[in-house]
């Protein structure tokens, strides 16, 4: 017979270590024993996180008992209904890939198909985004809590938050020291083995952390020879004070050396800058910060992040473009899987076996709309663009394209981290336009589908009018969490 | 000139059991006849498979789909309500446990609800897992009222299907559908006219000479498969090295004692026996591997497992399990037994057909069909086929009987690797594999698995460091409203009865 788990330790007090160590203690009975080892290193490869929080990190929070008000209290996060992509592709379209909760279906027809039929006789017809709600807030920079009630033009709207990697760690850091969770702070010095099994770890400092279960975000004891490797890439971050309004978008635009993208948060704008590693010094001038220092990371995922009774966690495990809000969503099914996975015994095939699995899933699936993006290239292209194309489509990818030009269809997978509807803003947003749509969308009346897609339009704008700007609702709602909270 | 968006002309439909009209009832009620034509042939001559059928919760969506108000449905179909399957002498002989449609318990903090009755049982708890489920206790009390759609109340919890009669179904779908403008056509077809370039049908020509030209086709010709195989030659999986039964034989009982409403799935020595209620008779059916079993034996168990008088004589029919190795072929699918057989030990035949009918639907082509979108077909039936294959295959590996060679071969035979993980991750520690959209969710191979003894070797370690008596009181909560509410219900027959049933 096994034996029971009975310590987990957690290596690396970065976004994904700390992060684990606060979701371990708040879910896991107080038999299993935690460690959290803070390494000089541990929060390097941080930035390559990004900083958009798609809306189930709401929910995500909530489940390890931490709540919005806190959130926006303790970090410079602000609200966020999705991305501008600016003059994107060959094509320099611009459009906001905002989230949206569901977009409405006519008589068993999904909205789109309704669009394409208009587009048809009127090809003057706006795109799809122009009938979202989000958009037209996200426009004119304005934002408001979505209410409870069904009946309100804001009903379809869903946000998430812009947040930052080290203020994020802080602010969760924070809540370690109310847990059970021991810390011990070093370098790992060396390791050692017992047949298959990592048994302990040494620190630096003298301690020696003996337990069952090591969860790597640093990749001190993982293996990461086998990595699937797409491409290299250079990441320079950077915060700077602002006191313009940035709207409620994150606004990322192609440049020759790759993409930058500007991140609205309170009081602060943060800038990221990707290109391709050999372009760095073109970057530079760009960037705008000449004290940022340049991280260099491989975008791919390793083949197998759980091997032996070592799990390869965040950063180590894998590394998604955050071109979009992937990143920071893999790290969240990470949480997730690993704790509905929770091994109960020592011995751990069957549960690495399925987290493995989902692991491979998430992952590809996520870069895929990384990959629908980026393989749009900007007019001019350099290395990096050059780089991106190499990389072959996945079929996966190509018939949800395929699928989409033709008739509309929207191809989605097992579990996709994207919904469909993330996926038809985005294929409307890249100018993709079936070439026809669905026949069932003939049973209703086109002049009455017309009036009712024209009416949603003007209830939308006049409600964005009245909405406040970003900032000031920001602000107002931080004062009445001050007042409320003391 | 045609152009790529040409709408289809003609639909044409060989074959009128239930898959045939359950096609041409959806899409009659769907497409404009003015733009495309739909006909459908069929031969009085040639009888078709429609024995009793059960069902699973999926048909409610058929039916809304086409607007079938139920309790017409029920009374033209002689109908009644199915809340799940009671499974005899599977895990082991002289137990029994319920396979409920809906939910089992409710599930606490995002963890699933078996999980804590695995950690109450294990400490000391004498209820079974389906004593949770309301569809269980209603069955078990001959009861049945609908479903409420406030979450909040306990009847919520409730999801049914049906027990009809397939032929009258085929019946009523006809009527359906020709009130809608089909075209039913008499005849056996004789030649099958193809594109030379293509190899897309282009037509076909009946007995009698009647030539009928069409753009699709739909094979719904049965064991048959008269354009899939014989003209197209699709080929066929065989998967009776994991489904060894390949003979069924059937017969209808007069109706005795309280209306049942659930199906009821004893094992035997070679297969299993079947009993489903519908109004006026009782559907039987044994189903046996004729490797392991003759075929006078197996009529010998069928009538030794009847509760009632026969109407009639046995009636045999023998099938191969497995599925087409491609559904959709050129410019024609194959529907219902053509498309691949599975027993239909969990309900599944029209299920399967219906399915294939909404992905149609859903990829609805033009004229010009590109690969994609049959590629596309293809893929989503076939997950759908692995997946009742292995939710059926688990029935029969998940055993610890040893009293025949049939029982031997199949609790040691290999299974699918997809099945096996599945099993493995249960087995570890109760956990359900993770997989989308997956017809049979995670209640019902919860189910299975506990109802035919695959025990966890742990509980899920967040929920077993619960105090016990904490977790029983929720447990305890639960099951009593659901027993009260059960209290409340009409019979099962009183239900149906003023449901304006033509009991």
């Amino acid at each position: 017979m096994t034996a029971a788990l009975s310590h987990i330790a957690v290596l690396g007090d970065g976004l994904a270590g700390t992060l684990c160590a606060l979701a371990l203690a708040r879910k896991l009975p107080n038999t299993t024993q935690l460690t959290l080892v803070r390494t000089p290193d541990g929060a390097s490869a941080d930035p390559a996180f990004g900083t958009v929080a798609t809306p189930s990190f709401y929910e995500f929070l909530l489940g390890l008992g931490l709540q919005e008000p806190d959130l926006m209290l303790k970090t410079r996060s602000a609200f966020s209904l999705g991305t501008l992509y600016l003059e994107w592709g060959s094509q320099t379209r611009s459009w906001a890939q905002v989230y949206q909760h569901t977009l409405p279906i006519y008589d068993g027809v999904g909205f789109h198909h309704f669009i394409t039929r208009r587009q048809q006789a009127e090809p003057n017809t706006p795109d799809l985004d122009a009938h979202l709600m989000a958009v037209q807030a996200a426009r004119r920079g304005v934002f408001a809590h979505p209410p409870e009630d069904n009946d309100s033009p804001l009903a379809e709207v869903d946000y998430g938050y812009h947040v930052l990697p080290q203020d994020l760690t802080r602010w969760l850091d924070a809540q370690l020291s109310q847990t059970r969770v021991k810390i011990e702070n070093g370098q790992i010095a060396a390791s050692h083995s017992l047949k298959d099994t990592l048994t302990s770890v040494e620190l630096d400092t003298g301690p020696t952390i003996t337990a069952d279960l090591f969860i790597d975000t640093v990749g001190a004891v993982a293996d990461q020879s086998r990595w699937s490797r797409e491409r290299d890439i250079a990441i320079l971050s950077s915060v700077r004070p602002r006191n313009r309004p940035a709207g409620v978008c994150r606004q990322v635009r192609p440049k020759a050396f790759g993409w930058q993208a500007d991140t609205p948060l309170r009081e602060t704008l943060h800038r990221l800058s990707v290109c391709h590693p050999d372009q760095l010094d073109l970057v530079r001038a760009e960037h705008g910060d000449p004290a940022a220092q340049p991280l260099q990371r491989t975008i791919g995922r390793l083949l197998e992040p759980w091997a032996r009774n070592v799990l390869a966690f965040g950063q180590v495990a894998s590394c998604a473009s955050p071109v979009t809000a992937a990143p920071l969503l893999l790290l969240q099914r990470e949480i997730d899987r690993l704790v509905e996975l929770i091994p109960v015994s020592s011995d751990m095939t069957i549960e690495r076996r399925e987290y493995n699995r989902r692991f491979v899933q998430d992952f590809d699936h996520t870069s895929m709309f990384a990959q629908a993006l980026l393989q749009a290239p900007p007019k001019a292209s350099g290395a990096f663009w050059e780089t991106v194309q190499r990389h072959a489509i996945p079929h996966e990818l190509a018939d949800k394209i395929t699928q989409y030009e033709g008739r509309g269809g929207l191809l989605q997978y097992d579990y996709e981290p994207f919904s469909i509807t993330d996926w038809t803003v985005l294929h409307a947003g890249l100018g993709r336009r079936p070439r026809r749509y669905d026949p069932l969308a003939d049973r209703l009346d086109p002049t009455q589908i017309a009036a009712t897609l024209d009416r949603r339009r003007d209830v939308f704008a006049k409600t964005a009018d009245k909405m406040p700007p970003h900032d000031v609702y920001l602000g107002k709602f931080l004062d009445y969490l001050r007042r409320k909270h003391g | 000139m045609d152009s790529a968006n040409t709408p289809l002309k003609h639909i044409v439909i060989v074959g009128g059991g239930s898959a045939g009209w359950m096609a041409a009832a959806a899409f009659s009620s769907l497409l404009s006849p003015e733009v495309t034509k739909i006909t459908l042939i069929e031969s009085d001559k040639i009888g078709t498979v429609g024995v009793g059928e059960a069902t699973i919760p999926d048909m409610i969506n058929f039916n809304a789909m086409l607007g079938i108000n139920e309790a017409e449905f029920l009374k033209a179909v002689n109908g009644t309500f199915k809340l799940g399957i009671e499974f005899t002498d599977w895990g082991k002989l002289g137990e029994s446990y319920f396979h409920p449609f809906g939910q089992i318990g409710v599930d606490m903090q995002g963890i699933d609800f078996h999980q804590y009755w695995l950690h109450s049982k294990a400490g000391g708890n004498p209820s079974a897992l389906e004593d949770y489920s309301l569809c269980a206790l209603a069955a078990h009390a001959d009861k049945f009222t609908l479903p409420n759609s406030n979450p909040r109340s306990v009847l919520s919890r409730l999801n049914y299907a049906y027990h009809i009669d397939a032929t009258r179904y085929a019946r009523y779908l006809r009527d359906y559908a020709e009130a809608r403008g089909i075209t039913r056509v008499e005849g056996i077809v004789q030649t099958v006219a193809r594109d030379g370039e293509s190899g897309d049908i282009t037509g076909l020509t009946l007995e009698d000479g009647t030539a009928i030209e069409g753009d699709f086709f739909f094979d719904c010709t049965g064991f048959r498969a008269v354009l899939a195989e014989k003209e197209l030659g699709v080929g066929y999986t065989d998967w009776s090295h994991w489904l060894p039964c390949d003979t069924a034989q059937t017969v209808a009982t007069e109706r005795d004692g309280p209306l049942l409403s659930y199906t009821k799935a004893t094992a035997k020595t070679a297969g299993w026996q079947w009993r489903i209620p519908t109004q006026h008779r009782t559907g039987n059916g044994h189903i046996y591997s004729s490797q392991y079993m003759s075929d006078d034996e197996a009529i010998d168990v069928l009538k030794d497992g009847l509760d009632a008088k026969p109407l009639g004589e046995p009636r045999k029919i023998a099938f191969k399990t497995g599925c087409r190795t491609s559904y959709w072929t050129n410019n024609c699918i194959s529907l219902g037994l053509s498309a691949g057989f599975l027993e239909p030990l969990e309900s599944t035949s029209l299920y399967l057909i219906q399915i294939g009918i909404t992905n149609f639907i859903s990829l609805f082509p033009t004229r010009y069909v590109s690969d994609v979108v049959r590629t596309e077909y293809n893929r989503k039936l076939q997950l759908e086929f692995d997946q009742v294959r292995d939710f059926i295959i688990l029935h029969y590996k998940a055993t610890e009987r040893d009293d025949s060679p049939f029982w031997n071969y199949c609790r040691t035979m290999d299974i699918p690797d997809s099945l096996q993980a599945k099993m493995d991750l249960f087995a570890a520690a109760g956990r359900v594999f993770r997989n989308d959209d997956e017809l049979f969710s995670k209640p019902s191979w919860i189910a299975v698995m506990l109802g035919q003894n695959i025990v966890p070797a742990a509980t899920d370690p967040i929920v077993a460091s619960l105090p016990l008596e904490k977790v029983a009181h929720s447990l305890n909560s639960m099951q009593s409203a659901m027993r009260q509410a059960t209290a409340q219900m009409p019979s099962h027959a009183e239900f149906l009865q003023k449901y304006g049933a033509a009991v």
